[in-house]
């Protein structure tokens, strides 16, 4: 939801046991999620405020991280293939969250 | 005859055909507290189960009717009556508990995926705080007045009044006799509040929908039924205490408009409150073969089908599995305490008043 751009900068999130309770789980639970997003700069924590949404730059990319992805999609699509996934589904599929990233393109 | 045996035969009465028309009421994939699908309810073993629970209820209700008539005719006092709602309530128990034994090997496992809105809530309570702090005023203003007007009380005040709004039991006037009734009508709005405020920031079962838009509107009005009871509470303590001081006659036709206005407002909430069903989930389309959602609780933690305990389960408050309305999490302390208190206050004053 982060990356999807969901939320903005200045959101707030639910407090940790108002979503524990509509959740049905341990509050620590949720308030270790909370404190994951804070670590990777999404959210700031502070006490008695909640989870405040960040304004978070994205990373300048690692050469080798887009090789990675194109790797790890390619053997994706193979293992989906094999498993008797159709070609066509997984184009349209793949389609729809290339459109999703780069709405302007032309796919 | 005593108008006790009057107040407790409507009490029977209506309890008696709310216990009938209880299975209806809950939500669709929970019935006599089991998870089952929606479509169970309407088959042939479904019906059977409704159809002896009714009866053994039905039973129930008619041995406390018997149990009323013995003890109007015998010496026995009017607090005496009141043991008629027990064959009542325990019978009922009884046919729910039996009958439920035949439906939990129909239970289905229920959906394991979990929605919740990730966004702060801001719910709002009704009328706001302005409104609910009405009943506190009410019974502020008249503890002001008693303790203004102390000397001239007289030394015989009325602690119980008949149906036709005359005093029939008093008690010597002291400072417990005349302010405990009003501390214990503060405590329990004050309770009845907290329940209130606890809803408002409690569970939503459902996340997004027009099943979500029913459930807010579901507590929503059982906010306000809440209210009106704190109000009903607020109103007669102010005017029990009040009776020594204002013109009887007045308070007469005053005790008369707050009966008639209590029980409208009541009736047209409860039938509102029914017409939604438990949770809002009355009429909700069929999850087309989805698993079943239920209530977002496992059927392993309702003890009985009638007492939930979770200490793993934050909610303190969670709807109820049998009949309309929320029931505590006693898997938490706090219940506990709630409880104590919600029973304890009444309990106290009724032994502090005899």
């Amino acid at each position: 939801m982060f990356v999807a751009g969901d939320f903005g900068p200045g959101d707030q999130l639910p407090t940790i046991r108002q979503l524990a309770t509509d959740l049905g789980i341990h509050p620590n639970t949720v308030a270790e999620a909370y404190r994951l997003l804070a670590d990777e700069g999404w959210v700031d924590l502070r006490r008695r405020r909640g989870a405040t949404v960040l304004e978070r730059p994205m990373p300048e990319p690692a050469p080798e991280a887009t090789t990675a992805f194109v790797q790890r999609i390619e053997e994706l699509v193979a293992e989906a293939v094999a498993a008797g996934v159709a070609g066509g589904a997984l184009a349209s599929r793949l389609r729809k969250i290339a459109r999703r990233l780069d709405p302007g393109e032309q796919i | 005859m005593d108008p006790t045996f009057w107040e407790l035969l409507v009490v029977l009465v209506l309890t008696g055909a709310l216990f009938v028309v209880m299975p209806r009421l809950t939500r669709p994939d929970v019935f006599f507290a089991v998870t089952v699908a929606p479509a169970f309810r309407l088959t042939s073993e479904g019906r059977r189960v409704v159809t002896n629970y009714r009866l053994g209820s039905l039973a129930s209700s008619l041995l406390a009717l018997a149990v009323l008539g013995l003890t109007a005719r015998s010496e026995l006092s009017a607090p005496w009556m009141a043991l008629a709602l027990l064959p009542q309530v325990l019978g009922t128990t009884v046919a729910f508990v039996a009958v439920r034994r035949h439906v939990l090997p129909h239970a289905v496992q229920p959906a394991t995926t979990r929605e919740a809105v990730v966004a702060r809530r801001r719910g709002t309570i009704p009328g706001g705080w302005a409104l609910q702090v009405l009943p506190f005023i009410l019974l502020t203003a008249a503890a002001v007045v008693l303790a203004t007007g102390w000397p001239d009380l007289p030394a015989r005040i009325p602690v119980h009044w008949g149906l036709d709004a005359q005093a029939d039991r008093w008690t010597e006037r002291t400072l417990v006799s005349v302010f405990a009734p009003m501390a214990a009508a503060g405590l329990m709005c004050g309770l009845m509040l907290a329940v209130s405020v606890g809803l408002l920031r409690g569970r939503r079962v459902q996340a997004t929908g027009s099943a979500a838009l029913r459930e807010a509107r579901f507590r929503h009005l059982t906010m306000l039924v809440l209210f009106a009871a704190e109000m009903m509470i607020a109103l007669g303590a102010s005017q029990a205490a009040l009776v020594v001081v204002v013109q009887p006659a007045l308070l007469t036709r005053g005790f008369t408009l707050l009966v008639v206005a209590g029980l409208a407002t009541t009736i047209v909430l409860v039938v509102l409150l029914f017409r939604l069903g438990q949770g809002g989930a009355s009429g909700q389309p069929d999850s087309e073969g989805a698993a079943p959602a239920g209530d977002r609780t496992p059927d392993s933690a309702w003890k009985w089908g009638l007492f939930y305990v979770n200490a793993q389960d934050p909610a303190l408050l969670v709807e109820k599995r049998f009949g309309v309305g929320y029931t505590f999490n006693f898997g938490h302390p706090i219940a506990w305490l709630l409880l104590a208190l919600l029973v304890g206050i009444p309990l106290t004053l009724a032994l502090l008043m005899v």
